[in-house]
């Protein structure tokens, strides 16, 4: 095992855990690739490294957010309920399904789904506007309505109500995102937050909100099997945890005060790096 | 059915009580690994070999292995997510909220058995 900087591995949690909690992404697909390139750990340890990180990360996140009532806890259940297996029927897949092919597809996919992610219009609703929109009757009696969620934004200093839509669709999607997550070891975040903001119409603050406490579940199963099997090393990830700690506070305090158009900016710039870098692997070019 | 506006308190009161137990579990865990790192340094042992067996662990702690410090610190923020359940769990069933029990219930049993499955 080589030497490593404890400062480095502290700094390398505090960039990781800025971005991770400030984009609902976890910090993994960063940490990786520092941990191994430029640190020289081992692939393995580096993995369960990163899979411990994030589990901080989001819960570190996920406190702050759900204390804000950012997060939507109940619809983030829900999705665990269908992300959950698909990470596992990742993991069991891993060994079978040639990686760069899917590296490269969904490298490609995730280019469009930037494309789509790109701010057409404003839809942010206030209370009254939201009420108003809403028919009595369907107000009683909509079955999704337990997913609904509001939350205070302070950037615009009102107060964000939103319906969820398409549950079904979002579940069936989170399976796929929670298989490629674990096939690709690219972190659920990236998938997560376009299926909630796309399809589910969950604004993006609570969309990277919920993807944290997402997260939070889908990593906390793959982190123990590393930790049982003996790849998290005390001496790596004992630095790395403080600086992620304060990286998921300062992520989380500049996400709930930063516009959410220049939120989504920020994600789609970091969604476009992570696609070209995954179809630049897969390519064998990187 | 219950709409956004007659669940909001009682949503309200889950937030923070997740919140708390978040705060609280990361606020030990993070101690323990920063003792372990003090502890380290002290003693002048940079690298600490791997986690320490949890049948162990009480007398490592209490010899001030830092390996020791660190695992104990990673275990309570590994089990956080549960944590998470455990409190919606018990908050649905004071509020009888039957669409969120279930969802916890299911969620409770994929977990135990991603585990049985992925530890095999």
């Amino acid at each position: 095992m080589p030497d490593v900087n404890i400062w480095a591995l502290a700094g390398t949690g505090l960039v990781a855990g800025t971005l991770g909690s400030m984009l609902g992404v976890g910090g993994g697909i960063m940490m990786v690739p520092i941990l191994t390139l430029w640190m020289g750990i081992p692939m393995q340890y580096a993995i369960g490294s990163s899979l411990v990180s994030i589990v901080i990360n989001a819960c570190t996140a996920t406190s702050v957010y759900i204390d804000n009532h950012v997060t939507n806890l109940k619809l983030g259940l829900l999705m665990s309920t269908t992300l959950i297996p698909g990470a596992v029927a990742g993991a069991l897949l891993a060994s079978k399904l040639s990686s760069p092919v899917l590296s490269f597809i969904f490298g490609a996919l995730m280019i469009y789904v930037c494309y789509t992610l790109i701010p057409r219009k404003p839809k942010r609703q206030s209370m009254e506007e939201f009420e108003a929109s809403r028919d009595p009757h369907e107000k009683e009696h909509a079955p999704h309505a337990w997913l609904d969620g509001s939350y205070y934004d302070p950037s615009v200093k009102q107060e964000i109500s939103y319906q969820t839509h398409r549950p079904a669709t979002g579940m069936a999607t989170g399976f796929f995102g929670g298989v490629i997550s674990s096939l690709l070891g690219v972190g659920g975040g990236i998938v997560n937050v376009p299926v909630l903001n796309l399809l589910m119409k969950v604004p993006i603050k609570a969309a990277i909100a919920t993807s944290s406490l997402l997260l939070a579940f889908t990593t906390m199963t793959g982190s123990l099997i590393y930790a049982y099997n003996g790849y998290v090393m005390p001496y790596i990830i004992a630095p790395l945890i403080p600086g992620i700690f304060l990286g998921a506070r300062l992520g989380t305090f500049i996400a709930r005060r930063v516009r959410s158009a220049a939120l989504i900016v920020i994600f789609i710039v970091f969604l476009l790096v992570t696609s070209v870098l995954m179809i630049l692997r897969a390519l064998n070019i990187l | 059915m219950q709409t956004v506006n007659s669940t909001q308190p009682r949503l309200q009161s889950l937030n923070k009580r997740v919140s708390l137990a978040l705060r609280i579990g990361i606020g030990i865990g993070l101690v323990l690994v920063l003792a372990g790192i003090v502890i380290s340094i002290v003693i002048n042992t940079p690298h600490m070999s791997g986690l320490t067996p949890i049948s162990m662990l009480i007398p490592e702690l209490l010899k001030l292995t830092p390996a020791a410090f660190v695992t104990a610190g990673l275990i309570i923020i590994l089990l956080l997510p549960a944590v998470i359940l455990i409190t919606s769990f018990a908050h649905f069933i004071a509020t009888r909220e039957k669409q969120p029990l279930i969802v916890c219930v299911v969620l409770v049993l994929m977990l135990a058995a991603s585990y049985v499955l992925l530890l095999k």
